[in-house]
Parts: C-alpha cells; sequence; structure tokens
C-alpha cells in the first residue's frame, strides 16, 4: 500500500491527500516492474486506457530518485518534463513577448522541485495531490509579470464573426454565459478571445474584472463586507468607471475585427 | 504558528489547491487565515479567475502539431540539461546556501546585467517602487539580513531570477561603481554602510502607497522580539 503523502494543509495540520484513484493506481504499479513504468509512462494519449495520471507518474518518479534508480528516475522525469511542457504549448500564448523563454523557465522550475522537493513532505506532494492545480500555480507565479506584454495585433487577427452581436451593454453577460453557447469548439474560440482581450487591460481595470469574476459586489452598506471598492482601496465610484472602461474596451475589442 | 514560520509557498499552494477556480468566500477566507499575504493571495486568485477562462480543451491534431512536438522536445532536452547541471552541483557541495554563500567561491549572477534603461524602470513599476529604491536595491546598499523574504520573492520574480541566488546577489558587498557607469569626483568612489530594508525604503522618495506596500512585506516579529534574518 502506497504511503500517505506527508505535507500538512498549514490551516487544520490534516494531511494532503492523493485522489482515490490515483491511489490505486500507484497501489497496482507498485506490483510491477519498473520496465511497465517506464513503457507507461511513455503513452501521452489520455485517452489510452495505460495512460498514467501526472499525479502517478510524479509519484513513481519520486520513487525511483529515492531508491537511487537512476535510469529508470531519468526516463521518468523526460516524461513528466514532456506533460509539463505541453502544457505550456497550450497555456502559455506565443502572443507573450519570450513565450519560449518562459516555458522553459517553468519547466526548469518544475526541475528545481524534482531536484530539491522530492522527498516526502517536500512540495512535490502538491503534485502528487493535484498535479494540474499545483502546476498552474507555478506557471501564473511566471507568467503574471509578463501578461501585460500580450500583443494587440493578435487579438485583432483571432477575432471574428463573434463580435457582431455583441454591444458593450453585454460584454460582460457574455463573458459570464459563455457555457451556453452551442458548440465545444465555439465556447473554447470565444473564452480564448475574452481571455487574451482581459489580459490586454490596464492592471487596474483587469483587476476589478477579476474580482467581479470572483464574485465581489463593488460596494457594500456592511462595511465589514469585503468589496472591489475596499479591496482596491479607492472610491466605489472609481470601480464603476474602470468596470465601465474595462467593459468598453472588451466590447471594443471583440468588435473590431468586423471593422 | 506564528507568520513568520508559515512559507508563503505553501499558503499560496494551499490556496490554488483549494478549489480549480477560486471564488470570493474562498479568497476571505484565505486573507483571514493569512492576513500577511493578503496581497499575494489577492495577486493569485485574479490571476487564477482569469486563467480559468481559457481552460485546456484537446485541440485536435494540426498542422502545427509536428512543430509543437519539436518545441515541447527541445524544452525537455534542454530541462534535462539543466537538471542534471543542478544534480552535479547539488552532488559537489556546490548551491549557494544562506549565509554561506560565498565561502566556496561561486558568485551569484547579477540579476540586472544587461537591463537597459527602460527595463529597469519597468522593474521599479513591477515591484511598486521608484528608481530610487531599486538603484538602492541594484547596487546592493540594503542590508540583506533586513530584507523580508516575500521581498526577495517579488524582485526575484520579476528580475526572472531564483529566489536563492538574489538572496545571494544582495548579501554580495555593496557596488561601488557598475559597467557602464560613469561617475564625477573628486576621490575614489567609496562603499556605504549598508541601510536596512526599512531605512532604505523611508529615505527614497517613494509614494505613501507604495511605502506602505513595501513595509508591509516585512515579516511581523515573533513574540520574543527578535527579527529572524535569512
Amino acid at each position: 500500500m502506497v504511503a500517505p503523502l506527508a505535507k500538512k494543509y498549514i490551516n487544520n495540520g490534516e494531511l494532503y491527500l492523493r485522489r482515490a484513484e490515483v491511489e490505486s493506481e500507484i497501489d497496482g504499479l507498485l506490483k510491477v516492474s519498473v520496465t511497465i513504468w517506464e513503457q507507461r509512462a511513455e503513452i501521452v494519449d489520455s485517452t489510452l486506457p495505460d495512460y498514467l495520471s501526472s499525479e502517478c507518474l510524479v509519484h513513481l518518479f519520486r520513487a525511483s530518485a529515492q531508491q537511487k534508480q537512476e535510469q529508470t528516475k531519468n526516463k521518468l522525469l523526460i516524461c513528466l518534463l514532456g506533460r509539463c511542457s505541453r502544457i505550456l504549448q497550450n497555456k502559455v500564448s506565443d502572443t507573450i513577448r519570450g513565450a519560449e523563454d518562459l516555458r522553459q523557465d517553468i519547466v526548469n522550475d518544475f526541475v528545481e522541485l524534482c531536484l530539491t522537493e522530492y522527498l516526502p513532505g517536500g512540495a512535490l506532494d502538491y503534485y502528487e495531490s493535484n498535479f494540474n492545480l499545483a502546476f498552474k500555480r507555478l506557471r501564473i507565479d511566471r507568467v503574471r509579470p509578463t501578461l501585460v506584454n500580450v500583443g494587440r495585433e493578435t487579438v485583432l487577427s483571432e477575432l471574428s464573426d463573434f463580435a457582431e452581436t455583441m454591444s458593450s451593454d453585454d460584454i460582460y453577460d457574455q463573458l459570464l454565459k459563455i457555457e451556453n453557447r452551442d458548440s465545444e469548439q465555439e465556447i473554447s474560440l470565444m473564452k480564448k478571445r475574452v481571455w487574451i482581450a482581459i489580459n490586454e487591460l490596464p492592471p487596474d481595470e483587469r483587476t476589478v474584472v477579476a474580482l467581479q469574476m470572483l464574485g465581489y459586489r463593488i460596494e457594500s452598506k456592511d462595511p465589514k463586507t469585503p468589496t472591489i471598492a475596499s479591496k482596491c482601496n479607492v472610491d466605489p465610484r472609481t470601480i464603476h468607471n474602470r468596470l465601465k472602461r474595462a467593459h468598453a474596451k472588451l466590447a471594443e475589442a471583440l468588435k473590431e475585427e468586423r471593422s | 504558528m506564528t507568520i513568520t514560520q508559515i512559507k508563503l509557498s505553501d499558503a499560496l499552494y494551499e490556496f490554488s489547491l483549494a478549489q480549480d477556480v477560486p471564488s470570493a468566500a474562498l479568497l476571505d477566507s484565505f486573507i483571514q487565515r493569512y492576513p500577511a499575504y493578503a496581497k499575494e493571495l489577492t495577486d493569485l486568485a485574479v490571476e487564477l479567475v482569469i486563467d480559468s477562462i481559457s481552460e485546456e480543451t484537446p485541440s485536435p491534431k494540426d498542422d502545427l502539431q509536428s512543430q509543437k512536438d519539436s518545441a515541447v522536445n527541445l524544452t525537455v532536452s534542454r530541462a534535462m540539461s539543466h537538471y542534471q547541471n543542478r544534480l552535479y552541483e547539488l552532488q559537489q557541495g556546490k548551491e549557494i546556501k544562506a549565509d554561506a554563500r560565498f565561502s566556496n567561491g561561486n558568485i551569484p549572477a547579477d540579476p540586472f546585467k544587461n537591463m537597459d534603461t527602460a527595463a529597469f524602470r519597468s522593474f521599479s513599476r513591477a515591484i511598486n517602487a521608484n528608481t530610487a529604491f531599486c538603484m538602492r536595491v541594484r547596487d546592493r546598499q540594503i542590508n540583506a539580513n533586513t530584507i523580508p523574504e516575500r521581498f526577495f520573492m517579488r524582485a526575484a520574480q520579476e528580475l526572472r531570477t531564483s529566489q536563492d541566488n538574489f538572496v545571494a546577489y544582495m548579501h554580495l558587498p555593496t557596488a561601488v561603481v557598475r559597467a557602464g557607469q560613469s561617475f564625477k569626483a573628486e576621490c575614489k568612489p567609496f562603499a556605504a554602510v549598508k541601510q536596512t530594508y526599512e531605512e532604505a525604503v523611508n529615505a527614497s522618495n517613494l509614494s505613501e502607497e507604495q511605502k506602505n506596500d513595501l513595509l508591509s512585506l516585512i515579516e511581523k516579529a515573533p513574540e520574543n522580539g527578535q527579527f529572524q534574518p535569512r
């Protein structure tokens, strides 16, 4: 039976857990030879039955590192880094200046964790608990400072007839009701456009849009209730203005292709 | 557990793993638990919620697939090379560590090297400071033992260097003259005595908002009142 994770929640001291299916996946693999680990680790198509979850792959890498199985460890690490790199191909847009270097930096950050945090209780415990969410945090750390560099030209080139139905009044509704669109491809394309347009906003407007998406209200009669205005430490009217400007820019960005 | 014992990194991971997409309620509960990290948690929540708009969707194989595959291979190859180099360094015991940073002769890389004026200004904006304060940082006029970890983290991120390297860099002696800089004086320039972080913040003509923000990064002293140097 696989040993539990050693990392504890700061809040209540409870241990982080793996998902049940990851636990049973690891249990099954601990009964077979490392050659099987290596073969299955090379499968990149997640729809195939022998595909290993990334959480499981992290565990196997750590196990081989702790047991000094150098060859297996290196092979598994290559597969793991390949997954990181593939995620970044999709998630770090080429429109960001220096995207290739940025992707490399993020993968190298992960390499550092694999070198220094692989023992029980190290940061890799987070990746066994939920690989995608943990890796997202690592990625955002690096990407955030560069997001202001998203190129305007790309937004223009990627817009299309979706914008024809947009007005400045319904831009935010479109953003929030995006799931109601018909085809998966349409939703995906639309989301990408909105994402690029939001990342183009000035930082103060981008922040208020995000805070609204998180569910904060602009202001509240109860002074103890956190609001967008209190979080930004400005008057609610300023927030109204920022949102108005932001929505207008989003609408404009989504319309520009038309003109 | 005091705030000095809680690592920012752990708090941010805990927040990231709590929900697929964060909400105001989640953020508020974390800020209540870790008030010293309110800004960092809010920044992360903002990025996570924006990121959630463009969730990964399976993309069909296209003409660009082979191009992507070769990019992946190149990244992995470079990362493995980085891994082997770092592993060698670690095995040789060459890693730069807190206060024994230079005893083995390793000199940390200068994160400001090749930074032009525009990039330097951009860096100062990114860390919510001004160029006067950043020059004190660049020239290592600030006592590294008084610099809060969260400032190291913020600045290292903007400088695109590792936190360890930046910490090590700040422990080097004060820079007198940097390459490419000129000076005019009647006597040979000398290194000034290093200031504390707080002194540097107060002496750099920062706006009140900038001062408050930078000072808020200082870890609260534990009950025995002693600051924990890195």
